[in-house]
């Protein structure tokens, strides 16, 4: 219950990694904003997340005693973001902790040149400028509260390169920039900055959680020689589970990492140590 | 899903438009109230839903109201639904946004609770009340579908300046919080029957005043008091004074009159309400419903008290733990319950058939018969019950370490040159002697001593300055039998003649060519200089018997003559034994023989160190008095285990700055008078404690030198620790009030101190050891009564508050002086600093002032240092004057000498064209031709503009004048919320970042916080 009395806005809740975190902090006692883009989108080559999808978490999280606030909000507009966090302020009062998970894994696939300039601005408007819109936002409010914690989901994408992924690769390093930077303006002020790299997730019916048949998809491979690629690459021989990464998101939500800013936290199978 | 009564999505403005607090705070929390209240299962939720919907819809103004309806997947009764419920109730809500909240939670057994959340701006205890019980009635027709107006009402703001104060947060001073500790706490107050009618409301104000009376040391108590049965705006100050000869029927009488009285001002003005620490919230109550009166502690401890219409009187303890420690509030709650009840008891006309109730109720026993007691009085109310005085008693009782003791000092210092004769055991200017050497000379010496009639048991002066030969005379008298009577050959002679005199020493070893009085004159020399033929009976053998006291000192209290202390072997052979491991006293240790052999300060210097194996290096007089000549000893000698007096480290602190060479110091013991831990700021600068070890131990002589001991880190200066510690393993302390009661963790009192350290009593004096030691019938232990202030944390540490009477009495304000000096010492140019009250001309009290002495600033620094000491203390507390000093004066045992600046002051006075500007006086009544232009500098800096370009000055590192622009000069965001936390810690008004960027310059924005200046303090 280490974040009892806390408010937690959560991006990219729909499904994956998202709900994964957004159920883990409700068992950990905090109250919800859940959002997601709730449609699918013509830039984007495979499905997000549905308003569906998006209840399911928020009742999974209720069931766990939560008081959760859902809202459709694409992170590509600062308008939307700024609404979410009116609202949550009029329910909650106050946003303690601000997760930015929504983020996109194509279009990807292609030699860096090859991509369009609508493909390359997609994807580092969502997984870059994204997680800026939000914490402009929450910022002032976190200042005000002398207290806060900024969760940027990143991934192992943002500490090496991958061959025809350089929009994913490029954002999710910009990411790992835009924290430590931020780490440093806040830190005075109680909120603290932190990143959450997560190496290849494997997939999972329950959370509905496919970035392993989307990537699969843009390499042109079966979901099968994907998932083997992938666990040929980690020294651990076996994937990272979405839960993984929400336990790493629920220590930098909490006191337990007081002390802890700026920092990068791979959760990686050992993806990164060779 | 929100219902609004607006839905146009313009009106949403973004985060970044609102400017100032965006989120709800706890300033908010210290103002929402909640009511939850269960909905009736026959109301229809279209009805429930249509009530909340027009509730929403006639919020004044629009949007102002948030009415939300959600699932909760869970039955009613689940701990995860209750955990739901608790939050919601928890959730403040803001005045200016949105002051009213109403949650529906439905849950999957489809019972539903209403959980309604106001701002008290704009709704009252009654309000919610009748709001949360119109949503929910259950025989709802259509005429009564109406929402009355008068749920809410829009008043003046008068009480919210002082509401908004919660975030300046005023802790007690008896708070003694943990360091670290976050977080509030809620403690429930047991329900007592009270009269119908709201007749309890005084009872339970006049029983927080008497629980109260025992933590602050003031004349009277005072709280905020919000006493809201309709309306809002009746915050307000209360305070009374406590007699505790007072009868508990008319103290309730009294704050009835109090409570009742119109004139708000004439109970407390508003400078005195947002200083105040404890806030009361009092309001109607009713079973039915839930009420949580705050959601964060209004004041850091918030007592809240619901009057049922029966009469009941229930409450609940709300405490910021960052300011008072939950044992504290635990101990609170305890002693609010007994008082509570013995005061109604005693408010209720007495009932002829049980005339003894109320006096059972008062001491908690079942007392029957007609005692005298049937009227009860405050002071018949103890503190606490037997389980608490057991537990306070426990917390500051350490035990003896097992290790039994030798029977002597001299058996134990024997034991330690058997084990290293070889090693140095004083070093001297004429030489060095060993552990043989020296128990060789004094087994000599006690032969001579013997010689010349010296009988075990009889009492020997020793009238010698620091040298070897006094640590052979001293253990010389010990090995003899005989009790040793140190005197400082700087004293007086006519106090010399009567210490020697009350002791009844016939033999005084002195070089003094005749000592005043004594029979008997012996040189030190004669203990050494014939080797006399050792006998049987003396050499090297145990005694069996512990033999007579060894050592008696003189101590001059503040009236009457000296009084010779009895100090027996044990206590000295306990204290080594407590503080050994600890301090890890060893033979590699080096320690110095710096004070007077009549301060008992050396009796730690010379048995910590010859006990422990250590070499006693003696330090001459004149090196002494010279801080940069003792340093240089400390550096040559590589001295390691240093005592200092906080006034003597002052001076060497000083010295150290800019000396050079390093100091092998592993430990530094402070002793002898209270030190304030400012003073350490800059030996932290240049020493870090992980490689120096900083104890500060309190102690008296009538205790064997230390009684607790405390290490200090840069982390205890910072937070200003007046902690001594815990006390040493087989001593004891404990706080007593008058009547030797004892008290609560954080009340203050007397310290007592008892365990292995108190000593025998005072020599020849039957009486005045009767009154000072003591056998306590309440723990059944020994106790000296030190005279000295303190209370107790609830680890068993204590704080040390100075003495009893330092707190002077100037114009009627009660004034700890302590309290004025370590403003002083927090400035970073001041190393010492010593406050004194100055009696007026021929004793005049009226014209009595008080006055300032401090070491370190320039001259010209005395106007920064006034200024400086004006923004923490009151008017009444200033110094009127501030004298700069190249040194404290310091008494012959290198404490401050208080007598001494009173005189200098005195002088001063007389000569108002004082000399060289290092003097600067403000006292327009101690100098009448002056112009009084300090009064004015004292205004002047107590001004918003002056305050702010001084924040902005340090914020821009660069002088900044009244009409600089923030924006311009480079601010942003950050550097706003930066301003505007140094604004709140100067006490000034709050403002918003919007506010900022309207008013951008110090001029324009001192304006708008003068003009809400004055609406706090009207
Ligand atoms: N799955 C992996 O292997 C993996 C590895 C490393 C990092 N990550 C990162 O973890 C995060 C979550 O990944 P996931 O695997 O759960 O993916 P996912 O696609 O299941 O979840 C991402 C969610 O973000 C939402 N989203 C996408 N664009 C959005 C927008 N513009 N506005 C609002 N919401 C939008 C989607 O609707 C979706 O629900 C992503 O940032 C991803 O980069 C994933």
């Amino acid at each position: 219950m280490s974040l009892r009395g806390r408010t937690v806005l959560l991006t990219g809740a729909a499904r994956g990694i998202g709900r994964a975190t957004a159920v883990r902090l409700a068992t950990e006692g905090a109250d919800l904003v859940l959002t997601d883009i709730g449609r699918d989108d013509p830039d984007v080559p495979y499905p997000l997340g549905r308003t569906d999808q998006l209840e399911r978490t928020a009742r999974s999280c209720r069931e766990q005693g939560a008081s959760v606030l859902t809202a459709g909000m694409d992170v590509r507009s600062q308008d939307a973001v700024d609404k979410v966090v009116t609202q949550a302020l009029e329910r909650f009062g106050r946003i303690d902790v601000a997760v930015s998970n929504a983020g996109i894994g194509a279009p990807a696939g292609k030699a860096t040149h090859e991509f369009t300039s609508a493909e390359w601005s997609v994807v580092l408007d969502v997984n870059l400028s994204g997680p800026w819109r939000v914490l402009k936002a929450v910022a002032p409010v976190m200042l005000a509260q002398g207290a806060g914690s900024i969760i940027n989901i990143s991934s192992t994408a943002g500490l090496v390169g991958y061959r025809l992924f350089a929009t994913y690769v490029a954002s999710n390093h910009g990411l790992i920039g835009l924290t430590r930077s931020a780490a440093l303006d806040y830190a005075p002020f109680g909120i603290r900055v932190n990143a959450v790299c997560p190496g290849p997730v494997g997939d999972d019916d329950a959370l509905e959680c496919r970035m392993t048949a989307v990537v699969a998809q843009a390499l042109g491979l079966s979901y099968e020689e994907q998932e083997a690629v992938d666990l040929e690459s980690v020294p651990t021989e076996s994937l990272v589970q979405p839960a993984d990464v929400a336990g790493a998101v629920a220590w930098l939500a909490g006191d337990d990492s007081r002390r802890v800013t700026g920092s990068v936290v791979t959760v990686d199978s050992g993806y990164t140590v060779r | 899903m929100p219902f609004s009564a607006t839905t146009d999505p313009a009106r949403t403005t973004g985060a970044q438009a609102r400017a100032g607090s965006p989120a709800v705070t706890a300033r908010d929390g210290a103002s929402s109230h909640t009511v939850v209240l269960p909905v009736p299962p026959e109301l229809a939720s279209t009805v429930l839903d249509s009530r909340l919907r027009r509730l929403a819809s006639r919020s004044k103004p629009p949007d102002s109201i948030r009415c939300y309806v959600e699932q909760v997947p869970l039955p009613h009764d689940d701990p995860r639904a209750e955990r739901r419920r608790e939050q919601e109730i928890g959730r403040a809500v803001d005045a200016e946004r949105i002051p009213l909240r109403a949650v529906l939670l439905v849950f999957s057994d489809r019972r539903r609770d209403l959980v309604l959340v106001g701002h008290r701006s704009r709704v009252g205890r009654a309000g919610l009340g009748r709001l949360a019980r119109f949503i929910t009635s259950a025989c709802g027709s259509e005429e009564d579908e109406y929402l009355p107006d008068q749920f809410l009402t829009v008043c003046p703001d008068v009480e919210q300046p002082l509401l908004w104060d919660c975030e300046r947060r005023c802790p007690p001073s008896w708070g003694v919080p943990e360091p670290t500790a976050r977080g509030t706490l809620s403690r429930p107050l047991p329900a007592v029957p009270g009269p119908a009618g709201g007749g309890g409301r005084a009872a339970v104000l006049a029983a927080l005043c008497l629980v109260l009376d025992r933590y602050v040391r003031d004349d009277c108590v005072e709280f905020l008091l919000l006493d809201s049965p309709e309306a809002t705006r009746c915050l307000r100050g209360f305070s009374l004074a406590i007699d505790p000869e007072e009868h508990l029927s008319a103290l309730a009488r009294r704050a009835e009159r109090r409570l009742l009285a119109d004139d708000v001002s004439e109970v407390s003005n508003a400078s005195e309400l947002s200083n105040a620490s404890v806030a009361v919230v009092l309001s109607q109550g009713s079973r039915s419903e839930k009420y949580t009166a705050c959601l964060a502690p209004i004041r850091p401890l918030t007592v809240s008290w619901e009057f049922a219409e029966d009469g009941t009187v229930f409450g609940t303890l709300h405490a910021d733990t960052a300011a008072v420690h939950p044992r504290v509030v635990e101990q609170l709650a305890g002693q609010l319950d007994r008082a509570v009840r013995a005061v109604l008891a005693a408010a209720e006309p007495a009932e002829p058939t049980e005339p003894a109730a109320a006096a059972a109720a008062a001491d908690g026993s079942d007392r029957a018969g007609g005692e005298p007691a049937a009227r009860p009085r405050g002071r018949d109310l103890p503190a606490l019950d037997p389980p608490e005085v057991a537990a306070v008693l426990a917390a500051a009782d350490v035990p003896a370490p097992p290790n039994p003791l030798p029977v002597s000092i001299g058996t134990a210092f024997a034991r330690i040159a058997d084990r290293h004769p070889h090693k140095v055991a004083l070093s001297g200017e004429q030489g060095d002697l060993t552990y043989a050497e020296l128990h060789d000379a004094a087994q000599n010496g006690a032969r001579v001593l013997r010689r010349q009639g010296v009988e075990p048991g009889d009492r020997v002066g020793i009238c010698l300055e620091r040298e070897a030969g006094l640590v052979v005379a001293m253990l010389s008298v010990l090995m003899a039998g005989a009790t040793y009577v140190p005197m400082d050959p700087q004293y007086p002679s006519d106090r010399l003649a009567w210490t020697a005199a009350d002791a009844g020493a016939r033999t005084v070893i002195t070089r003094m060519a005749e000592f005043p009085g004594a029979a008997n004159v012996l040189d030190p020399d004669r203990l050494t200089e014939s080797a006399v033929p050792g006998r049987d009976d003396d050499a090297g053998q145990e005694p069996t018997a512990p033999p007579a006291a060894a050592y008696a000192i003189y101590t001059s209290g503040s009236t009457g003559r000296p009084k010779g202390v009895l100090v027996p072997h044990s206590n000295v052979l306990s204290l080594v034994s407590a503080t050994r491991a600890d301090l890890r006293l060893g033979p590699a240790d080096v320690w110095t023989l710096f004070h007077s052999s009549a301060f008992d300060f050396s009796v730690w210097e010379i048995w910590g160190c010859l006990l422990t194996g250590g070499t006693l290096v003696v330090v001459p007089y004149w090196v002494s008095r010279s801080p940069k000549e003792f340093r240089r000893l400390l550096v040559h000698r590589r001295v390691t285990v240093l005592n200092q007096t906080p006034s003597a480290f002052a001076a060497l602190v000083e010295a150290d700055r800019s000396a050079a060479g390093d100091l092998s110091v592993r430990l530094v013991v402070f002793g002898g008078e209270a030190l304030d831990v400012a003073l350490l700021r800059p030996w932290f600068h240049r020493h870090s404690h992980l490689h120096c070890r900083l104890v500060n131990m309190y102690g008296i002589t009538e205790t064997t030198v230390h009684v607790t001991a405390q290490s200090l880190t840069p982390a205890d200066v910072a937070a200003g620790s007046r902690s001594v510690g815990r006390p040493l393993p087989g001593w004891r302390v404990s706080v007593r009030d008058v009547s030797g009661g004892p008290l609560p963790f954080g009340a203050p009192g007397e310290i007592w101190v008892g365990g292995r350290g108190v000593a025998l009593g005072y020599l020849g004096r039957p009486d005045l050891t009767a009154s000072r030691f003591l056998d306590d019938p309440v723990s059944g232990h020994r106790f000296y009564r030190s005279g000295d202030l303190g209370r107790l944390h609830p680890d068993g540490r204590l704080d040390h508050l100075g003495r009893i009477d330092n707190q002077v009495k100037l114009r009627g304000f009660r004034i700890e002086l302590d309290e004025i000096r370590s403003v002083f010492l927090e400035h970073s140019s001041v190393s010492a600093a010593a406050v004194v009250l100055v009696p007026g001309p021929d004793g005049d009290r009226a014209r009595a002032r008080l006055d300032a002495f401090v070491v370190g600033p320039g001259p010209d620094t005395v106007p920064t240092l006034r200024a400086h000491a004006a923004r923490s203390l009151p008017d009444y507390m200033m110094p009127s004057r501030i004298t700069v000093l190249g040194d404290l004066p310091r008494t012959v045992n290198g404490k401050t000498d208080t007598a001494r600046l009173v005189a200098l002051a005195g002088e001063a006075a007389e000569t108002p064209s004082s000399p060289s500007g290092t003097t600067d006086d403000c006292d327009r009544e101690v100098l009448p031709n002056r112009t009084g232009q300090g009064a004015e500098l004292d205004s002047d800096v107590r001004r918003p503009l002056h305050r702010l370009t001084a924040i902005l000055t340090d914020l821009f590192e660069r002088a900044v004048v009244a009409e600089d622009d923030f924006f311009e000069m480079g601010g942003n965001s950050l550097l706003a919320v930066r301003l505007s936390r140094a604004v709140e810690q100067a006490g000034l008004p709050r403002f918003s970042l919007h506010e900022l960027y309207l008013n951008p310059t110090p001029s324009r924005l001192a304006s708008l916080l003068e003009s809400r200046q004055e609406v706090t303090a009207p």
